[in-house]
């Protein structure tokens, strides 16, 4: 793992998958525990279309890609609450087929061609320079900022929306503003890891802290943790047995996340109260 | 007579171009108790969305006669399974106010929430996780965040709803005792009328689209609930409770 981190690209690739690894999984125990996993998934796909878009157009994919992104959120947003002929995720569907659709036929007609296919998918981690990782990082930083700042008035718009607002809690804006951090998120993190370990990051470490987690605070921990841990390892297990990075940190993600739900099915069977 | 905390003035509500509720009046005044009644679907929920501010009227006027808190208390199937916390994490949500952004919850933030879990006797659960209570004792876990606000307005929506009955005489005398010993306004929405007249002061019947409202003498007459149902009822006494019913064909009010 020591002799990994001599390399210059190989230290940016680390940084890269945890800071967003860090900031994904935060911001993804909300995504899961408002059950809206599907909408995570789609603005990671239309990420990747921006993305090739900007192949195509030799355009910054960085611009594209959230573009697309903040797109997405305004579309969701603007997505009618009740359901008359149509459900929402229905729409997500359409949404994610065909953003996947246009990112690879994007990327398929794009100048770098077939190539980068792979990289939308997957990222690519080891290409991270050094003005990808600042503003990954600073993106990263204003949307945790923003949740910690934020913390009590996004967990109880999460838990029960209308007490919220009784409270006095702005639950429309504070709606509005976890849209658009997600968004902001995901669009400033597809380019490096790509749009398959943005999703995994979103859900595998989140789950594996809420089947643990007593309290909020434990679950961000817990997945936070999970995070790190996966982006660690993984790059070690690619550097080390010549494996292409992202699916590495999504396979050691998956990997502890079973672990964690094979401990708590074990802790259930044994000690049915907890 | 107590001070004014609203007015509704001919306010119609719905959603969209789908009108729920026409032309409702009604006044709720400083410690009154008052049972929002009616089938489901018949537009309880929608005037409590409005008294929340969460629903503007498509016409007349809801008048506040000063900035009140409001604790509300939804049905526990609110609360998903899935969220990890404790009880008193729960209630702690009570002492969030104003956006909620910057606020850290201080000592006695503490100590109120978990005064108002000693108030509806549960304090012993403060540690437990929301998940592992019983229905009756997630009830009074969110009727305890609703009093941690300081509520000058209870509003409670089917606090009963598919709990057995000895949980729901229990929560149903708790509610009795907190306005009593509080003085606190509270709105208690429910489909069982028979709930409501044993608790209410006042009572406002969902009909069709309307509401008929009054104090529970004007109410709970045999003619009045007839005319409103448009099913010959009977209210007995039993045991000191009134039970409300569907009359028997020979008894029925002519």
């Amino acid at each position: 793992m020591w002799e990994m981190l001599r390399h210059d690209f190989l230290r940016h690739a680390l940084a890269a998958a945890a800071i967003s690894g860090v900031a994904l999984a935060y911001v993804g125990v909300y995504v899961v525990l408002r059950r809206i996993v599907f909408v995570g998934a789609a603005l990671a796909q239309l990420g990747a279309a921006g993305v090739g878009l900007a192949l195509l157009t030799e355009q910054s994919p960085l611009l594209m890609g959230s573009a697309a992104v903040l797109l997405g959120v305004i579309g969701f947003a603007l997505l009618p609450s009740q359901e008359r002929t149509v459900s929402r995720e229905s729409l997500l569907g359409a949404a994610y087929a065909l953003a996947s659709a246009l990112a690879l036929l994007f990327v398929a007609k794009s100048p770098v061609g077939e190539a980068h296919m792979v990289s939308l998918l997957f990222g690519d981690l080891l290409a991270v320079g050094h003005g990808d990782m600042e503003l990954l990082a600073i993106a990263c930083l204003l949307v945790i900022a923003l949740h910690l700042l934020g913390y009590h008035a996004f967990i109880a718009v999460t838990v029960d929306p209308t007490f919220a607002h009784a409270v006095g809690v702005r639950e429309r804006l504070t709606n509005l503003l976890f849209y658009l951090s997600l968004g902001v998120l995901v669009g400033a993190c597809i380019r490096a890891i790509g749009a398959l370990v943005v999703f995994a990051f979103l859900v595998l470490p989140p789950v594996a802290g809420l089947l643990w987690a007593r309290r909020f605070a434990h679950a961000f921990l817990i997945a936070v943790g999970v995070a790190l841990l996966s982006s660690l390892v993984g790059l070690s297990l690619s550097f080390r047995y010549d494996l292409p990075a992202g699916p590495s940190v999504v396979a050691v993600c998956g990997g502890l996340t079973l672990l964690a739900a094979v401990g708590r099915l074990i802790e259930v069977i044994l000690c049915p109260s907890r | 007579m107590g001070e004014p905390l609203v007015r509704l003035e001919g306010v119609t509500l719905g959603y969209g171009r789908k009108v729920v509720l026409r032309d409702v009046s009604l006044q709720l005044q400083q410690g009154e108790f008052w049972g929002f009644v009616g089938p489901n679907g018949s537009g309880k929920t929608t005037l409590v969305r409005a008294l929340l501010g969460l629903l503007r009227p498509m016409s007349g006027q809801i008048l506040w006669h000063r900035r009140i808190r409001i604790g509300y208390v939804p049905q526990r199937e609110t609360l998903d399974d899935l969220l990890p916390l404790t009880a008193l994490d729960i209630v702690l949500m009570g002492r969030i106010h104003r956006s909620g952004f910057g606020h850290r919850f201080t000592p006695a933030d503490r100590a109120k929430a978990l005064a108002a879990m000693e108030q509806v006797g549960i304090a012993d659960l403060a540690p437990m996780r929301y998940r592992q209570l019983s229905g009756g004792q997630k009830q009074r876990v969110l009727l305890a965040r609703a009093l941690a606000t300081e509520p000058d307005l209870l509003l409670l929506d089917e606090p009963t709803n598919g709990l057995d009955l000895p949980t729901e005489h229990a929560i149903m005398e708790l509610l009795r005792r907190i306005h009593r010993e509080r003085g606190v306004t509270v709105v208690l929405v429910t489909h069982l009328l028979s709930l409501a007249a044993n608790a209410a002061t006042h009572l406002a019947l969902f009909r069709d689209g309307q509401v008929v409202a009054g104090s529970v003498a004007e109410m709970l007459t045999e003619r009045r609930l007839s005319a409103t149902y448009q099913t010959p009822i009977a209210v007995r006494e039993l045991n000191g409770y009134r039970v409300v019913m569907i009359a028997a064909p020979s008894e029925a009010t002519p």
